[in-house]
């Protein structure tokens, strides 16, 4: 079986800066996978590529073996690629379950099944309770799952999530944690996490991947990686945080 | 319907003719006209987010395919009011190719040009259009030579309840939603499977159909069109009645259109004070009201809850 997803020889420029340069990457079916980085490492651009916001200069990008580059990045959901944000934005005048509709019928559903799913979905991530209140209303940390919920709807076979614990507090990281694991192994997706919290990615992701001033510096497993002389050279500083 | 003002303004509505002279009735058939304008032009700007400082040229699209067809080629207003709708709509997706590139301000001026455009080719087109003199495009008639006010009234309420109905349709359909997420988000709407080139196409045919009927009413229900009817004022008036109103509101757009529309007339007394009292009217209502006037009543008499529902242009940059 091919990777969910393939990135060879990945090369983005914006102006003068090379964002990313000759990255590498695979994931296999059913992993969950972090990328790391320091601030401007080029995780969020490798993000943005995969999800065709971003045309990269060289290189190419397959998702279960077909060539990503061609499609636009409003094709990529019905394809089975759904991707959160770093920060999420809400919709105004759409209730919570409006927001989650979006996804579902976008996504490829139709109808009834999508307003089912959609609730399904709210479901999965203890939202029901809110699922006709505006999401303006909710705390930030809610407002997060409403935009996981809204990229779930539409099924998706690869799940992209951009900094999923930014702004969230300790309980509600490890919160976070647990969900992305159990929606791992209840919806059987594959997951790539950007994360710069590197403890979470450690209890969470199977592999992971490090970026650093746009170059892969190493990949493994979380324990690998977290010894790897490259990762603790590009961390000084955070070292400890590494390390711990 | 479970709104009790929705209620009120259809009861309303219908009681009117019994309580209102004549020419009260035919400032208000007016004004019911415009609302079907602003309920297009809401669907474009309100729900989608697409400013157009032009949306008059639309009618006046509408307001002449409308009456060259039926004075030059014998269709009846049955059909030629209908074409007219399709006529615009057909512009406002030629229109709105152009127009997918640009956003905010860009938008707004390119829109505005379209319209002082539309109103210039209708005033040098002599041959066609009758220049500044206009055109006697035929009266809506039902039994009389002339029609009665309150036939006209009663025909505009039906279109625009109609009107109406499939603009809260829309806004509830998947095409609505993904409006929502255009305007607000458009980087999340293509994420989650939205083609924002399409959306914006249909809501700017959509909106430009709107428009056209309006136009193609107006012609009729007056009786006289030129150019001057459908200039840069008619559109900056539409605009504001949609802002007024309420913006993203299908109900603010017809009371923010039948309030300016009652309120010009009522204010014809004072021609050189009007515009002053108007901008000034809207400077307060964008100032504390920004929700508009319907979204006020929504706010003081038949709920508590807060309205978050307030338009803003939270337009993502990027991911």
């Amino acid at each position: 079986m091919p990777p969910v997803l393939e990135v060879r020889d990945l090369r983005v420029r914006f102006g003068g800066v090379t964002a990313l340069d000759g990255v590498n990457l695979a994931v296999a079916p059913g992993e969950v996978a972090g990328i790391i980085g320091p601030n401007g490492a080029g995780k969020t651009t490798l993000l943005n590529v995969v999800s065709r916001f971003v045309t990269p200069a060289q290189g190419t990008v397959y998702f279960a073996g077909q060539p990503l580059l061609r499609y636009k990045s409003h094709q990529l959901a019905r394809l089975g690629i759904g991707r959160t944000f770093q920060i999420p934005r809400m919709l105004v005048g759409l209730s919570v379950l409006d927001h989650v509709l979006v996804g579902a019928e976008h996504g490829g559903l139709s109808g009834p099944r999508a307003r089912q799913t959609a609730r399904e979905t709210l479901e999965q991530l203890n939202l029901s309770a809110v699922a006709d209140v505006s999401p303006l209303a909710l705390p930030a940390p809610l407002q997060k799952r409403v935009d996981l919920a809204r990229a779930l709807a539409g099924r998706p076979r690869l799940l992209l999530l951009d900094e999923p614990a930014a702004g969230l507090a300790g309980e509600e990281r490890t919160a976070l944690g647990e969900l992305v694991r159990s929606l791992q192994v209840r919806l059987g997706c594959t997951v790539v996490v950007v994360e710069h919290d590197v403890e979470l990615v450690s209890r969470v992701c199977d592999r992971v991947f490090v970026l650093n001033f746009g170059r892969l510096i190493a990949e493994g497993t979380p324990q690998e990686v977290r010894r790897h002389p490259a990762v603790l050279e590009a961390y000084l500083g955070e070292a400890e945080h590494v390390g711990a | 319907m479970r709104n009790p003002w929705a209620w009120s303004l259809a009861l309303g509505a219908v009681l009117l003719p019994a309580v209102v002279p004549g020419y009260g009735l035919y400032v208000l058939t007016l004004g019911l006209i415009f609302a079907a304008a602003a309920i297009g032009l809401n669907l474009l700007t309100g729900q989608a987010g697409q400013v157009s400082m032009g949306h008059a040229g639309f009618m006046g699209i509408g307001a002449y395919t409308s009456a060259l067809l039926s004075l030059r080629f014998a269709f009846p207003l049955a059909l030629s009011i209908p074409l007219a709708a399709v006529g615009a709509a057909v512009v406002g997706l030629a229109l709105g190719v152009p127009a997918l590139r640009l956003s905010g301000p860009y938008l707004a001026v390119a829109t505005l040009g379209f319209g002082t455009f539309v109103s210039q080719f209708l005033l040098k087109w002599e041959s066609l259009t009758g220049g500044y003199m206009g055109l006697k495009p035929h009266r809506l008639l039902w039994t009389s030579a002339i029609p009665e006010d309150w036939q006209l009234y009663y025909f505009t309420v039906a279109i625009l309840a109609g009107l109406s109905w499939l603009a809260l349709r829309v806004e509830r359909s998947r095409l609505g939603r993904a409006m929502v997420a255009v305007r607000d988000a458009e980087w999340v709407a293509q994420a989650s499977g939205i083609d924002p080139v399409r959306t914006k196409l249909a809501a700017f045919a959509l909106s430009a159909g709107y428009a056209g009927l309006a136009g193609a009413l107006q012609a009729h229900v007056v009786g006289f069109i030129s150019p001057s009817d459908f200039s840069l004022q008619a559109s900056i008036f539409l605009l504001s009645a949609v802002v007024i109103g309420g913006l993203a509101s299908v109900p603010g757009a017809v009371v923010g259109a039948v309030a300016l529309t009652v309120g010009f007339q009522a204010l014809s007394g004072v021609r050189d004070l009007r515009s002053i009292l108007y901008g000034g009217a809207m400077v307060l209502v964008v100032m504390f009201f920004p929700g508009g006037l319907w979204r006020l009543r929504l706010n003081g008499l038949f709920t508590r809850k807060p309205v978050a529902v307030v338009w803003r242009r939270s337009r993502a940059t990027g991911p």
